[in-house]
């Protein structure tokens, strides 16, 4: 059981004095039950790595296989199997109440009224949005946080086996990109979970694994603590690493001896706190 | 000086009117950069859009260098002297080349050839952007592609600058070369307002307007909000995670200043 890309190369407008290429010779793959973080520079090739994934897109060349079956076309989509999450989803919000829009996708996989509802009871639930207070209101009235949350749940109530989201917290305050975070790790349980993000705090401290895109090829691909204790690897990948571990490195490099990186604040503190008694 | 004296703005639907800020008073200032913060809704993006006459006030005034934004016959001479960037720099690029993208405001302007080339030049060296000016600008990072969205408002030469989100769709990289531009451009006199979601953006500040539901909730020095918890859990603030280190290295007694919000102020207080 995985989601499967083996030797993917992409250009956009290949053979014109416009192509660029995007995907450089991309193999990897995705299992359920893991929360995998890709991280980029803007240009890395990351939204089209997702495309590709979701079976939007067909690259130039490679293969792209869920649970061995191959993906060929935008079908995929319909089907349970890849869910894709775009950049402001909720742009797309349409129907008239919050759970129609939500029972739209379970109605187009061919299940009933009765089935669908259920499943966009429970979507709506598992983004927190209850389906009693929230259900039958205009998803114009719901805030910035509240419509990305339903258009997660219209998602989401496709059951899909692989969960795609592109930039899920961009946009949001501090409010808003706390439940959005919590909804996606807590998806892991039900979907093997890809998130796309420039912002690497956002996911960095929940992500089982981290892959590294730079120029369309992949420079890291590992468990999250792994990048956590060589942060140089954001800056082979034309990435700033985030302030927290950036304050550590500095801290090296003024002489402190720490016996390990650290994402929590509380434990880099004291980490710094025990090196500069050692120092003393 | 920009002055908002007062301000209310609604929103009129068919459902009735929405209020999106009341009662806001405060101050843009030539070399002046202010961070304004708040959460989705409180009326930040309106405050940016009345601030250049894209909107008038349902009550109150927004005066600009004494010029009421209202007034009708002196619209073009406020919003030369206010420029305003957006969030999503695809929106606003307008050429197929650098040069002709950041031309394009003066050239309407009606700006002569050989001045124009000097601002032109101008904005671009301010952002960092020198020898690019023959690239497409869809060849550019997103980080440069907002950067030439600046220059573009910069080559107008206007007093103030008002950014709505500039840094939301960039890397952690391309939002560190914006704020650098902001920085430098404050530093030249231009008097800068810098609406984010970004607290960290705040430790750069001469001042920070928090807005929550259309009323302003501070307005004063960063230092002085970083260092009150209750007020940045009442304006909705909660600390990057650097800020929180530093919140803990404090706690062990190490002398970190609050508003310490990037790795080389706390590494500094070490």
């Amino acid at each position: 059981m995985s989601l499967t890309l083996a030797g993917v190369r992409h250009t956009y407008a290949a053979g014109t004095a416009f192509a660029t290429d995007a995907l450089a010779g991309v193999d990897l793959s995705f299992e359920p039950g893991e929360l995998v973080l890709v991280l980029g520079a803007t240009g890395s090739g990351k939204s089209t790595l997702l495309r590709v994934a979701a079976g939007l897109l067909t690259p130039l060349s490679g293969s792209v296989e869920i649970d061995g079956r191959s993906v060929d076309g935008p079908l995929a989509v319909v089907e349970p199997g890849v869910g894709f999450v775009f950049q402001s989803p909720e742009m797309q919000l349409f129907a008239e109440t919050v759970e129609a829009d939500v029972r739209f996708g379970p109605l187009n996989q061919g299940l009933t009224e009765d089935e669908a509802h259920h499943r966009a009871t429970r979507a709506l639930e598992a983004v927190g949005l209850g389906a009693e207070e929230f259900g039958s209101r205009s998803p114009f009235t719901l805030s910035g946080g509240e419509a990305r949350r339903a258009a997660i749940a219209g998602v989401l109530a496709m059951d899909p086996g692989y969960l795609l989201l592109d930039e899920p917290t961009a946009g949001l305050d501090v409010e808003g990109r706390e439940a959005v975070r919590e909804i996606v790790a807590r998806s892991r349980r039900r979907a093997g979970v890809v998130v796309v993000t420039h912002d690497a705090e956002e996911f960095l401290g929940s992500a089982d694994r981290v892959i590294l895109l730079c120029a369309g090829r992949v420079t890291f691909d590992g468990p999250a603590d792994e990048l956590v204790q060589s942060p140089e690897r954001f800056a082979e990948a034309g990435l700033k690493a985030p302030e927290m571990l950036l304050a550590q490195m500095l801290a090296r490099d003024a002489g402190l001896k720490l016996a390990r990186l650290s994402l929590d604040p509380a434990e880099a503190a004291l980490l710094i706190a025990r090196a500069r008694e050692g120092a003393r | 000086m920009i002055e908002f004296i007062d301000v209310a703005y609604e929103y009129r639907t068919a459902g009735g009117s929405v209020p999106a800020l009341r009662g806001v008073s405060t101050t843009l200032a030539p070399g002046e950069l202010v961070t304004v913060l708040g959460p989705n809704g409180s009326g930040k993006s309106t405050l940016a859009r009345l601030a250049n006459g894209l909107l008038h006030p349902s009550e109150g005034r927004v005066v600009v260098d004494t010029i009421d934004s209202t007034d009708a016959a002196r619209v073009w001479d406020v919003r030369s002297r206010v420029g305003l960037v957006f969030q999503n720099p695809d929106n606003q690029i307008v050429a197929t080349t650098v040069e002709e993208d950041v031309a394009f405001g003066p050239e309407n302007l009606g700006v002569e050839r050989e001045s124009m080339h000097q601002r032109v030049r101008n904005a671009l060296a301010t952002v960092g952007l020198s020898g690019l000016e023959q690239r497409e600008p869809h060849t550019l990072s997103g980080g440069q592609k907002q950067r030439l969205a600046i220059a573009g408002a910069l080559a107008l030469a206007p007093a103030y600058l008002v950014l709505d989100e500039p840094t939301a769709m960039l890397d952690l990289q391309g939002r560190a070369d914006v704020i650098d531009v902001l920085g430098r451009l404050r530093d030249a006199g231009t008097g800068i307002m810098h609406i984010t979601h970004h607290l960290a953006d705040a430790a750069a500040a001469d001042r920070v307007l928090v807005l929550t539901g259309g009323s302003v909730v501070y307005d004063g020095v960063p230092a002085t909000l970083l260092a009150d918890t209750r007020l940045m859990q009442r304006c909705g603030l909660t600390l990057p995670p650097v800020g929180r280190l530093a919140e803990e290295l404090r706690a062990a007694g190490v002398d970190v200043p609050p508003d310490a919000l990037t790795a080389e102020s706390v590494v500094a207080a070490l």
